[in-house]
């Protein structure tokens, strides 16, 4: 997933990004807050000025940016997509199963077939996970985590 | 003399048995995740927040103070026997900590880094104790326009010290002023940019932006630091057997560190008072300060001093960082956010008001963290012969664990999948921004501070009926407003400085 520095550079996405956040601010911060009346500040005053700053800065890294041809192009790692995908797992199986068991069946699944952990590693990590989410979280600070459809049709 | 009476007030506070229990927990926890490589004591405290909800406000921020002052001792333990910083304070412990561990003397260098963060911090914590108060006199006279400005310069001087490019450092923290914006206004409390979506009318939600940025981020750039970390540890060094006896310092050792301890504590403390610094510019003063001074051995071949400089200096730091945070309501780095974060949670105001209004949580907390430095030093020497093992836990496993924390704490904040949601986007957004060198603690330090720079901005410019004049009429606005314009250009003028030398040696 390396970005070469041909053509559009994947640096400047996040100026670019910046930018249209600024932009939607200010847009927004006009229409519907306002930015001064009768020798006050309006809602929008604030958020208006920063948005503004936003917009300046986020052009001048973003020319920035394109200027400078010397430093190393960011790279990017397929394992950390997975980490991001593995999170993203979690919330959506906590929709059908719940959270609890999300978590300790996605810590199974990422030690043994990422990590390639022996058992007995696994099995402690998911005692210890179980003990801290159980008597940590739901017995001492009382939380109540969600149990999903599955859960549902159970209880 | 009215600021001992009001600590030793403060120590009933922190004498009570919960104070005392969550503050040994406190301080067990801080040391562990300080030496975990990787977390630091950002993320440490980010994902420990959670766990203080069951607790009253003073009870609360015992734990996290002590979970961050020995997170600074934790974080010394890797760079020592691994060479690998538990946080970014540490790096300039490891320069000299790991050479001496490799010239036979890892026990050693261990207790010179525990007995240095013990002296560095009692001396930061005795400036504290002298000058919070005064601090918070000082800052009851600020108004409105002044304190827009200390908050200008607070913000400033963050986005300026980390990370080495200006432009950057405004884009993150205006970015993180606007992330803040969302919800309601602070003044009239009706809606403002909630785009229509009932669960932003009450605002991004703190800890799960908090875990999100620091947590969540830093379990996607660990999974980079596995092979790194797995070479580290198939090493020889790693598998030092260490004793308590053994690692006993000589009269000669104690009489080669102390000068440094001192000189660094006292110039750590200040360091850590300055809004934007924090202890890991501490340790690089303190480091860099010892330099200039004769060492035994040279600096960074394993010379006690160093490590004594670096660790006292860190140390103080984050003890001198409770000054502008209690007195003035200004944290002094991005733990300090997540600590202001917290106090705000409990309902509890920070500034100048509250050294009046709650003298015994002040006055507790500060007496706190004598007890945690104690207890600290104690828990460090007790577990130097089971440090190993600490160490032993791979990053690789430390991946899906920390995934999980950070789910079931942003979670257990919210009481709502929101909060998740949350966590899981602003981690994305925070290490996007961190791969592309943009660093996400302004942006946390601009989340906190907005909403009281927005609402003091605007009430001065409703006292004033719209003048700027507010921010100019007086010596110490002006005074205040020159510190926040130099801070404001000195980049820019560095920046033209450096093109015109660059231009010169290319003629």
């Amino acid at each position: 997933m390396e970005n070469k520095k041909k053509g559009f550079n994947l640096r400047s996405i996040i100026p670019l990004a910046t930018a249209i956040v600024a932009l939607v601010f200010i847009v927004v911060g006009l229409k519907d807050y306002g930015f001064w009346n009768k020798n006050q500040p309006t809602p929008g005053f604030f958020p208006i000025i920063i948005a503004v700053v936003l917009l300046a800065s986020s052009i001048a890294c973003f020319i920035q940016i394109a200027r400078d041809k010397d430093s190393e192009d960011v790279k990017y790692n397929r394992n950390e997509l997975m980490v991001m995908l593995g999170a993203a797992g979690i919330i959506l199986c906590t929709f059908l199963i719940g959270l609890v068991p999300s978590c300790l069946i996605y810590i199974f699944l990422w030690l043994k077939f990422v990590e390639h952990a022996p058992w007995k590693v696994i099995l402690i990590i998911e005692v210890i996970m179980a003990a801290i989410i159980l008597g940590v979280f739901t017995a001492w600070l009382q939380i109540r985590f969600p149990v999903g459809l599955l859960g549902d049709l159970i209880f | 003399m009215e600021n001992f009476v009001s600590l030793l007030n403060g120590f009933q506070v922190a004498l009570a048995p919960e104070n005392i229990g969550v503050c040994l927990l406190g301080a067990v926890l801080g040391l562990v995740v300080g030496a975990m490589p990787g977390i630091g004591s950002l993320a440490g405290c980010a994902l420990l927040l959670p766990l203080t909800y069951k607790f009253n406000p003073t009870t609360a921020i015992i734990m996290l103070g002590a979970l961050y002052y020995s997170n600074m001792y934790g974080g010394s333990f890797s760079a020592i026997l691994l060479n690998i910083p538990g946080d970014s304070p540490a790096i300039t412990t490891a320069l000299d900590g790991y050479p001496m561990a490799r010239k036979g003397r890892p026990g050693q260098a261990l207790m010179a880094a525990n007995v240095a963060s013990f002296l560095g911090g009692t001396i930061g914590i005795l400036i504290l104790t002298l000058t919070a108060s005064g601090l918070a006199t000082l800052g009851l006279k600020f108004g409105y326009a002044e304190m827009t400005l200390i908050l200008l310069i607070a913000m400033t001087s963050i986005s300026w010290l980390i990370g080495e490019n200006p432009i950057k450092g405004i884009v993150i923290t205006m970015l993180g002023i606007l992330v803040a914006s969302i919800g309601m206004d602070t003044l009239s409390g009706a809606p403002r940019y909630e785009f229509g979506n009932m669960y932003l009318l009450g605002g991004i939600p703190f800890t799960p932006f908090i875990i999100g940025c620091v947590g969540f981020a830093q379990v996607i750039k660990l999974i980079n630091e596995r092979e790194a970390d797995e070479k580290k540890r198939s090493s020889e060094d790693s598998k030092t057997k260490l004793s308590i006896r053994e690692s006993m310092l000589t009269a000669h050792d104690f009489k080669r560190i102390l000068p440094p301890i001192i000189r660094s504590g006292v110039m750590g403390t200040f360091v850590g008072v300055l809004p934007g610094s924090g202890a890991t510019t501490g340790s690089m003063v303190g480091y860099a300060m010892q330099k200039k001074f004769k060492s035994e051995e040279p600096m960074g071949t394993g010379a006690i001093e160093g490590i004594a400089a670096s660790e006292a200096a860190n140390n103080a730091a984050a003890a001198g960082a409770f000054a502008p945070l209690l007195a003035l309501g200004i944290p002094g780095s991005g733990t300090g956010a997540v600590l202001l974060g917290g106090l705000m949670m409990w309902g509890l105001n920070p500034g100048p008001l509250l050294f009046d209004s709650n003298p015994e949580f002040c006055w507790g907390l500060i007496s706190s963290m004598y007890m945690a430095n104690i207890f600290t030093l104690a828990v460090a020497i007790l577990v130097i012969p089971f440090l190993i093992k600490i160490l032993s836990v791979p990053v690789k496993y430390m991946i899906p664990i920390i995934t999980c924390v950070c789910i079931v704490g942003a979670y257990s904040t919210s009481n709502s999948m929101y909060g998740v949601i949350v966590m899981f986007i602003s981690g994305i957004v925070g290490y996007l921004l961190d791969k592309n060198g943009f660093p996400t603690a302004p942006m946390l330090l601009a989340f906190v501070l907005a909403p009281m720079l927005e609402k003091n901005m605007r009430k001065a410019f409703i006292a004033s009926q719209g003048s700027l004049r507010i921010f100019v009429d007086s010596p110490l606005k002006l005074v205040l407003l020159a510190v926040f314009l130099v801070l404001v250009l000195t980049p820019v003028v560095k920046s033209i400085r450096r093109k015109l030398r660059a231009k010169k040696a290319q003629a």
